[in-house]
């Protein structure tokens, strides 16, 4: 099993926002994760990548404990994750943005840099081509010395994944990617996050507010309620689970 | 020619216009010294943007770090190598160098004793924590005095006085190689994955963290270097005007290096060059006016934050002060 | 044991002054998180505006002991107020760090102001504060003035100009009566000045416990300490207004969706804080006469230690924060050997080491402070 969170349970003060959560994920599984809002995804990626120490549960990567390591330690075992509301570093440019994924994988240290020794040169050459690799694959090479900040929103959201995806993750998870989006600029990002999975060999845990879009992709769709699991199981199933159209039910009546 | 050619050549004459005129005797006495404050204010004001700046902390203690550089290696010349005003300078040159090398090296250790526990914490902290360093780094100097035998005589120096009679050892090609160097280091720090790493944190702590970025290592990180480059201007400044008064490392003197960083433009090393040269140029302007000086820099300080929170450059730089990659880069820009 | 029970109670007094600082710190991070590095200043001129009250007028002593207290508490509100207004609320949407820095140049500004302070300049200054003054009510009135056009927007309200004016007028009058004095004490800034305690109160000693004694300064420093908390307690417990304020410090945004103003709940902490800032200093200024533009510092940043020992944003942290400084300051006084001692070297500055090293400790062992609660999850 390349990850699995057993038990997982997190308060905050006395709000319980996930409860008792298992999953299991194989390599190359693309798996939903839905739920009305404030039902606790995020706080699960939260958890996930070291952002909250949770209160009780494990977490397990490669058959290695991973729970309450600090993010970059997470990251470099090979788990990365986008944000929910976007998180770039608005005034460097969409090159460097990408390039920071690198970091914990280049080597020179300090002297090499400040004393601009051989290593320097060979390193910052191939983090900018392989920079660059990833930037094309999202169609954002025509604009690389741009400050990400100035990106249109839907680009924005797209250098979002090439970064993670340029720390070379076995497990990606997006937190509603395709939030802001129209149906169909929704509908392509899913295909491209189809693609890239097969292309890079991913494993996917995906959070989407909209049913319909992650249906098309996900092989197993967990969802939440209140930080409880109510249903687990194949898109066809979910969608006909009463509990799960009560849920989305509840939700479309506060609104 | 590269870019850089001229760069170099410009600094180069810069120097020697400097060196000639003074060795003929047309500098100007009071120039010079005008010119090698300047430098000295450099220093310090390049070395608390990568603090300030860069990785987007906030330290309010520079002149802490400045002064502890400062004591010590007045302490080292003046006491530990018994250096006057007649030693001949080729002999004291390398003893000065080592004190300054001691001076960088217990300024460094102070910024890691400190910024260690503190950089865990929200941001607030290292304000607070850096103004009361300040504070108790003069109350220390204040009290520590010793008897120092000068001729037939024993004198207490130290203490509410100052260290006093600190040999003339910072020329002009002294401060002007310290500047250089800390200038080129601090850019090709700032320019290579480390630095990124450090603007990162600044932009986006969160990102950062989760892009596999040690944050809190990297804060350290500058936070020392800054406070290692703090400790080689203060031993510098100690060896140009040749005193140390316990009230040099205090919140007021911090808050000069602030307007130089806010005012250049925080994370701009050019921003910073042109703002030290300009506000030590100024406050010898301003002399006449005495205290009113120091009025007018708290009322800059906020009309800036107000009007103009990228100070002078914001985050630009001259092309020529670039990498020749990011020069390039630069180029691309502003096609 | 004697000596234990009268360091004791210098400790105390000295602390009711750090938390009369500290709860100004402690209200204000709570609402805006931000340290207004400014309130050592405020503390300062409390003091001052005092000092110029006390030596400018003659008036039966009771009469002028409340006024001594009270004239600089509103003279500090007011310039909490405009503090708040000029130079903090345009940044409320900017980064943390441009507020931060602006406290630290509002900080700086008016410590040198008063350093650079003389007769002359206060001249000007009050003569520049009632010109500016007659020109708002000009304005008021709708005279035109320097071809300045009167707008005559729908929402006009002349009552908005009138607490500005108010100010002006009273600050420009402070400068007035101080103006004279300052020529006549041929006060330059850098110099210090001596409070005039023996114009409200004639020191008494009064014996409690074989040779320990209280003044009654020390009395009046606490009765006055006491009813300003009680007072403050009172707002922040059983008003709207504090309601809003303990609620504002959890979720803003919550507060306004509920229709409360939260500028004016943030304009009200200001006033609070600094008109505590200015009791204190005032206080300060009778049990420690000498006053210098630069006061403040130590005070400000001992007690801004002292409010994060309690846990910053906690009212009950700023003052056993407040209390436990104090006392640990004046015992370390007590402590460390003096220049009289057979050492023959003074380490009694030594003391001003203290609060640093409580702020180390706290710190390294409990960020958060006594009352704090934990740091806040960042996502
Ligand atoms: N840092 C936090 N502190 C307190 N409560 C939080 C915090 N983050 C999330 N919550 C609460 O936890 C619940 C789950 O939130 P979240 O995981 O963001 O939901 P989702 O992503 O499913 O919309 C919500 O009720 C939210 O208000
Ligand atoms: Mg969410």
């Amino acid at each position: 099993m390349l990850f699995k969170i057993v038990n997982l349970t997190h308060f905050f003060g006395g709000l319980k926002a996930v409860d008792d959560f298992n999953i299991e994920i194989g390599p190359r599984q693309i798996i939903g994760l839905i739920g009305p809002n404030g039902a606790g995804k995020t706080t699960v990626f939260n958890l996930v990548t070291g952002f909250y120490k949770p209160t009780m549960g494990k977490v397990f990567f490669q058959d290695e404990e991973i729970t309450g390591l600090p993010p970059h330690v997470i990251t470099s075992k090979g788990i990365v994750r986008t944000f929910q509301n976007i998180r770039l570093f608005n005034n460097m440019t969409v090159l460097e943005n990408v390039t920071i994924a690198r970091h914990y994988r280049m080597q020179y240290g300090i002297t090499s840099a400040v004393g601009r020794f051989p290593s320097f040169h060979r390193e910052e050459h191939e983090v900018e081509e392989k920079a660059l690799e990833y930037l094309s694959i999202f169609h954002l090479d025509s604009k690389i010395h741009q400050p990400a900040g100035s990106l249109p929103y839907g680009q924005q959201r797209r250098l979002e994944i090439a970064r993670a995806l340029a720390t070379e993750p076995k497990l990606l998870l997006l937190d509603e990617p395709a939030a802001g989006m129209n149906n169909a600029e929704a509908l392509e990002l899913m295909h491209l996050i189809k693609k890239i999975a097969e292309e890079f060999r991913l494993s996917i845990l995906l959070i989407e507010h909209q049913m319909p879009v992650v249906m098309g992709i996900a092989e197993r769709i967990h969802v939440l309620d209140f930080g409880k699991t109510i249903a687990v199981g194949p898109p066809e199933e979910i969608k006909n689970n009463p509990k799960v159209i009560e849920a989305y039910l509840g939700e479309g009546a506060l609104q | 020619m590269k870019p850089t050619t001229y760069t170099i050549l410009g600094l180069l004459a810069f120097y020697a216009v400097v060196m000639v005129t003074s060795a003929v005797g047309l500098m100007n006495d009071y120039i010079l010294r005008v010119i090698n404050l300047m430098m000295i204010n450099i220093i310090l004001g390049v070395s608390l943007n990568l603090i300030n700046g860069y990785t987007g902390l906030f330290s309010v203690g520079h002149a802490g770090f400045m002064i502890v550089g400062g004591y010590v290696a007045g302490f080292m010349t003046t006491l530990l190598f018994g250096i006057t005003k007649d030693t001949p300078y080729w002999e004291a040159l390398p003893m000065f160098l080592v004190a300054i090398l001691a001076a960088a090296l217990v300024s460094a250790l102070v910024g890691f004793i400190i910024g260690l526990p503190v950089l865990r914490l929200t941001d607030d902290y290292l304000a607070i924590v850096t103004i009361g360093f300040g504070e108790i780094i003069r109350v220390i100097f204040n009290f520590i005095t010793f008897k120092k035998k000068v001729g037939n005589w024993e004198l207490d120096i130290g203490g509410p006085r100052g260290l006093l009679g600190i040999p003339p050892l910072s020329n002009f090609t002294v401060i002007f190689l310290f500047t250089l160097f800390t200038v080129i280091f601090i850019r090709n720090f700032v320019f290579s994955r480390h630095g990124r790493a450090c603007i990162a944190i600044r932009e986006n702590e969160v990102a950062a963290h989760m892009m596999g970025i040690p944050i809190t290592r990297y804060k350290v990180l500058a936070f020392v270097l800054g406070s290692t480059f703090a400790g080689i201007g203060g031993a510098l400044l100690a060896h140009f005007i040749q005193l140390l008064h316990p009230t040099m490392g205090g919140f007021m003197k911090s808050v000069e290096y602030l307007i130089i960083v806010y005012l250049g433009g925080m994370g701009s090393i050019s921003g910073t060059i042109v703002a030290a040269a300009a506000l030590t140029g100024l406050s010898e302007l301003l002399r006449p006016i005495g205290e009113l000086r120091m009025v007018l820099y708290g009322a800059l300080l906020v009309v800036l934050m107000l009007k103009r929170p990228g100070g002078l450059m914001g985050q630009r730089e001259f092309p020529f002060l670039l990498p020749e990659r990011e020069r390039k880069i630069y180029a691309l820009q502003n096609r | 044991m004697e000596t234990f029970l009268s360091q004791l109670i210098f400790g105390l007094q000295r602390g009711t002054i750090y938390a009369l600082i500290a709860l100004g710190y402690t209200m204000v991070y709570g609402v805006v998180r931000l340290i207004n590095f400014a309130y050592g200043e405020v503390f300062m001129i409390g003091a001052f505006v005092s000092f110029f009250l006390v030596n400018a007028v003659s008036l039966p002593q009771p009469i002028l002991v409340v006024l001594a207290l009270l004239v600089p508490m509103v003279t500090c509100s007011l310039l909490g107020l405009a503090m708040d207004a000029l130079a903090y609320r345009p940044l409320r949407q900017k980064p943390r760090l441009a507020a931060l820095i602006t406290a630290i140049g509002v900080s700086f500004f008016l410590s040198n102001f008063v350093s650079y302070s003389s007769g002359e300049t206060v001249r000007s200054s009050a003569v520049a504060s009632f010109l500016l003054a007659g020109f708002l009510i000009l304005y008021v009135l709708g005279v035109k003035v320097l071809n300045f056009p009167v707008k005559a927007t729908p929402n006009f309200k002349p009552i908005k100009f009138l607490i500005p004016t108010v100010s002006l007028l009273l600050i420009g009058y402070i400068f007035w009566i101080s103006k004279d004095l300052l020529t006549e004490l041929r006060w330059k800034g850098s110099s210090f000045a001596s409070y005039p305690v023996d114009r409200l109160i004639v020191i008494e000693k009064i014996p409690l416990y074989k040779s320990v004694y209280i003044t009654n300064i020390q009395i009046m420093n606490f009765v006055v300490s006491v009813l300003l908390m009680v007072v403050l307690s009172y707002l922040v417990n059983r008003t709207m207004t504090g309601m809003a304020m303990r609620a504002s410090k959890n979720n803003k945004d919550a507060v306004a969706l509920m229709g409360v103003n939260v500028n004016r709940i943030i304009s009200v902490t200001f006033i609070i804080g600094t008109a505590l800032a200015g009791a204190a200093g005032v206080l300060s200024a009778i049990t420690y006469p000498r006053l210098t533009a630069f006061m403040g510092v130590q005070p400000g940043l001992k007690a801004f230690i002292a409010a994060v020992l309690g846990g910053i944003g906690s009212i009950e942290g700023a003052m056993l924060g407040g209390i436990i400084m104090g006392v640990a300051e004046q015992f370390a006084i007590g402590l460390l050997p003096s220049s009289y001692g057979p050492s023959r070297i003074d380490f009694t500055p030594l003391a001003d080491g203290v609060a640093f090293a409580i702020l180390i400790v706290v710190l390294l062992l409990r960020p958060q402070g006594i009352f704090g609660e934990p740091p806040r999850e960042k996502l």
